[in-house]
């Protein structure tokens, strides 16, 4: 029969962490409800860029998307926080800090009066480092041109490292580093993996200083108009993907690590000691870039409690 | 109806104007960012997105000129074998489809821009208001309504192009 | 599915075919189907719109624009042409023949198909006119000519495709290199013969200008491509900045070495230009809509689940895909093509042991013939706004060389050593 209710669910990449949530929510989703709502699946950007099917999920023209949350920095300030460097130790501590009810609460409906509400959050890759010529350690990025997302995080970040961030969409990354524009990119392993980044970059600095965690969010008009219990199943398949996607996260991780060198690439891996001093640097980088703004000042300690409190 | 031709093509003309200079804009910055880069190791970090939002303005600000010179591409195979009284009725078809979706257009966009407004959205990196950059879209595409409205006068009363 | 066929295909057909314009053409098929979704998302009309154009690449689309026409009055073009025919003047087809020279040089410095065609198109359609070759002609065999553009690289669509199917992009442009010269020997070969059978003029040996001279005097010309390869190949700048480097060199050569430009005449050129971008993007604008509620309607996904159940040969599969592309490409440009064949047949093609490069290959080569095969490619668009040739004329025109690219295409897909030598040769 043919569904009452249909879901677009969009994506920027495809085949990875992300893409299983999707598979597993649409899975969850269209059995619990019979076939009264289906999730259609658009990874890949396939609805178009980042900015635009955010607006689209605010406007109702689409109804769900998932982004990590720093891209929605333009609808409100304080949805960078969780990009802060250092906020979370690794993947599994990033996941027990979103997935606390207070951390998620705050972050669900911090978008709600600009017409998105976020259903589920979980943390899918730590952010690393390549780099076109072999460096030893964190201090031999200095000077280097490295492509950045730009948010204000990055930027500080990057900042910190003596490094020169370049903003760059993601596909002119690969000829930019090819012929030596950047000499560098942030961003997580396994991007670097799907771009096939070992091939001309192939010196990954891990230094996981960031964890990438995807919130999922519905357009607020679309979801307030569902019924009830319809409400209620897309909340408790989003909690279960989540679950489900983070036992998968981990393996992908390590997955993509090895494929790394399997490909030809070289791990640089900071000795305890260079961790240290690297941590000292970044520390306060999430304080310093909240501070410029009161309300992003109060989130980011807010948050952080939270993570402190779920460290261990 | 004279002198709502002249104050039609001075409009649009002005619009015209602002999309070369949005235009002279992308030249402009393309190269600050290549240099800061390049020579002083300095990337503009909004460049990208504000060589984007040049074009997207400049795009739909020229928009209102294209219509009212009825410089639009398309295909006039068919439709300059047909003369008369029929050519008039096709034209008049076309008139109304065309005004039937920038209507639409502004229709739903005009609330989009309002909207956008309300919540205060910047843009990502520049921290553009998003309202200014979305709003040419209604904006390009109410003025085009007006346009083919005329044309549309002109064309029951049997006048010609201005 | 017989309705989305009929709103996605009929519906834009039948209004191009009534003379709509061609954006409104494209908005009607994109809106009508948007209004036949589920809960029919109208104010996707907005953010779609706005979105189409949110594409860093398509910055260098009005750059090489202008580039092109800058070059064309500033007396860049006139030097450059002037040497090419030195080189080739006394071979029948001189004009033609560089003409198709000039395209792949010009598509080593650009990633577009239709900046390529803006640019040598300017610069190339006068003398061919003048020289008495048909608007028809002349037209035709520049809209399709530039697609070596976006063969050889760079190649946006390249990496439009790389993107996707997250293949390697270097490998992607390197596969493009052989393929791209293919059709540039093929092309020539047959603008050549052509000549030679309708007996056009050689020049003489005595008005035949001496190739050193000329190679002096367009030095500053030449020197365009040099500065735009050596600055991508050397780390200053991507190739969409490439295109905005172009415009300054131009400006600036024009402007102080050939003296032919006064700063005035840069603005009204600039103006020009931006009345013709703005014609051009608002049919991207249009076609990002169109793309989005075709995208939405499943229709590809559901002709690409048809295609598996048939289980065939992998040449059938390519053959059928092939003929597949060539009728998306006649409605769309490579762009929204890709992004929305790409994630449908992908699959497919690993699944029968197809190498990922090689199909991206013939994807971007069939997918860019369609900006020159009737009824809606955007190089018809820019030869009929840009040279003033009707739409109806150079429909007729184009189909020898559509005839002349499907050979290539059936050439580049039944020999994949084409497109992976020089990719094994590298490695
Ligand atoms: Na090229
Ligand atoms: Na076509």
């Amino acid at each position: 029969k043919d569904p009452a209710y249909v879901v677009r669910l969009g994506s920027p990449t495809m085949n990875d962490t992300v893409h299983h949530w999707m598979k597993l929510f649409k899975e969850g989703v269209e059995k619990r409800t019979e076939g009264e709502m289906r999730i259609d699946l658009f990874p890949a950007s396939q609805l178009g860029p980042i900015q635009r099917q955010i607006e689209a999920v605010q406007f109702g023209a689409q109804e769900m998307y998932t982004i990590p949350p720093e891209f929605l920095a333009g609808i409100d300030k304080r949805f960078m926080v969780v990009s802060a460097p250092l906020m979370f130790e690794d993947l599994e501590h990033g996941f027990r800090t979103v997935q606390d009810p207070e951390f998620s609460k705050f972050m669900f409906e911090l978008g709600a009066n600009k017409g998105i509400i976020g259903i589920s959050m979980f943390c899918a890759d730590p952010t690393s480092y390549t780099f076109t010529e072999p460096l030893q350690t964190y201090k031999d990025a200095e000077g280097r041109k490295v492509r950045i997302f730009a948010s204000d995080m990055e930027r500080e970040t990057i900042h910190r490292l003596g490094a020169t961030g370049v903003p760059m969409s993601l596909g002119e990354v690969l000829p930019a580093l090819q012929q030596g524009v950047i000499d560098g990119a942030r961003t997580t392993v396994s991007i670097f993996n799907a771009f096939k980044f070992y091939g001309s970059a192939k010196y990954l600095l891990k230094t996981e200083e960031s964890m990438v965690c995807p919130l999922q969010f519905v357009s607020r008009r679309w979801f307030e108009s569902l019924p009830q219990d319809l409400q209620k199943i897309l909340l408790e398949e989003a909690k279960a993907a989540d679950i489900a996607t983070h036992q998968f996260a981990l393996g992908f991780l390590a997955d993509n690590y090895k494929s790394w060198v399997d490909n030809g690439g070289v791990i640089v891996e900071l000795n305890p000691e260079q961790r240290e001093e690297m941590r000292a640097k970044l520390e306060d980088v999430g304080k310093t870039v909240a501070d410029k703004d009161p309300a992003t000042a109060k989130a980011y300690s807010q948050l952080r409690a939270i993570a402190d409190r779920t460290r261990q | 109806m004279k002198s709502i031709d002249r104050v039609v093509a001075w409009v649009t003309s002005g619009l015209h104007f602002v999309a070369t200079l949005m235009l002279v804009g992308i030249v402009v910055v393309n190269a600050a960012n290549v240099i800061g880069r390049y020579i002083f190791n300095r990337p503009a970090e909004t460049a990208d997105e504000l060589m984007i939002f040049m074009l997207t303005i400049a795009v739909f600000l020229c928009l209102p000129r294209c219509t009212n010179e009825d410089a639009h591409i398309r295909m006039n195979l068919l439709r300059d074998r047909i003369s008369g009284k029929a050519r008039k009725v096709w034209d008049l078809l076309l008139e109304l489809l065309h005004f039937g979706l920038a209507a639409f257009v502004v229709y739903v966009g005009a609330p989009s821009v309002a909207q956008l407004f309300s919540w205060g959205q910047v843009s990502e990196a520049a921290k553009i208001p998003m309202w200014i950059v979305h709003s040419v879209i209604p904006l390009g595409f109410a003025l085009a309504c007006v346009i083919i409205l005329l044309s549309i006068v002109r064309l029951l009363r049997g006048w010609g192009r201005p | 599915m017989i309705v989305d066929v009929l709103v996605f295909f009929g519906l834009p057909l039948t209004l191009l075919i009534l003379g709509a314009p061609i954006y409104a053409a494209i908005f009607a098929s994109g809106l009508t189907a948007l209004l036949l979704v589920p809960n029919a998302p109208i104010h996707a009309v907005q953010s779609v719109l706005f979105g189409s154009l949110n594409n860093f690449s398509l910055l260098a689309i009005p750059l090489f624009v202008l580039a092109g026409d800058l070059m064309a009055q500033g007396g860049l073009a006139k030097r450059l042409v002037s040497w090419a025919l030195a080189g080739v003047g006394g071979v029948r087809g001189s004009l033609p023949l560089a003409a198709v020279a000039s395209a792949t040089t010009f598509g080593a410095m650009s990633g577009s198909a239709s900046a390529c065609l803006a640019a040598v198109g300017r610069i190339m359609y006068p003398d061919l006119r003048k020289a008495g070759y048909s608007e028809g002609y002349s037209g035709a065999l520049l809209a399709s000519t530039a697609v070596i553009g976006a063969v050889i690289p760079p190649s946006i669509p390249m990496i439009i495709y790389g993107v996707v199917a997250q293949q390697s992009i270097p490998d992607l442009f390197l596969a493009g290199v052989l393929p791209g010269l293919l059709i540039a020997l093929v092309i020539g070969v047959y603008v050549w013969m052509k000549a030679r059978h309708e007996k056009q003029n050689v020049l003489a040996t005595g008005e035949r200008p001496s190739f050193l001279r000329e190679t002096k005097e367009a030095s500053w010309s030449l020197a365009a491509p040099v500065v735009i390869l050596g600055g991508i190949y050397g780390g200053i700048f991507t190739p969409t900045e490439a295109a905005g480097v172009a415009v300054i060199y131009s400006m600036l050569v024009s402007r102080y070495i050939y003296k032919e430009l006064t700063w005035r005449d840069m603005w009204r050129i600039t103006s020009e230009s931006m009345y013709l971008v703005g014609r051009l993007i608002v049919i991207f604008a249009a076609a990002g809509l169109y793309a989005w509620a075709l995208t939405v309607s499943g229709l590809a996904q559901k002709l690409g689940t048809t295609v598996t159940e048939w289980q065939l040969a992998t040449w059938q599969l390519l053959l059928i895909f092939n003929v597949l592309m060539l009728i998306v490409g006649a409605f769309l440009d490579p762009p929204p093509a890709l992004l929305i064949l790409t994630p449908v047949f992908f699959p497919i093609f690993q699944a029968a042991g197809v190498d990922p490069i090689h199909l991206g290959l013939i994807m971007v080569v069939n997918l860019s013939m369609g900006m020159f095969t009737p009824p809606i490619g955007v190089n018809l668009f820019i030869a009929n706004v840009l040279f003033k040739i009707d739409i109806g004329v150079l429909y007729r025109s184009v189909l020898p060389f559509v005839a002349l690219y499907v050979a290539i295409l059936m050439i580049l897909t039944y020999v994949p050593e084409i497109t992976l030598f020089a990719l094994h040769a590298f490695k």
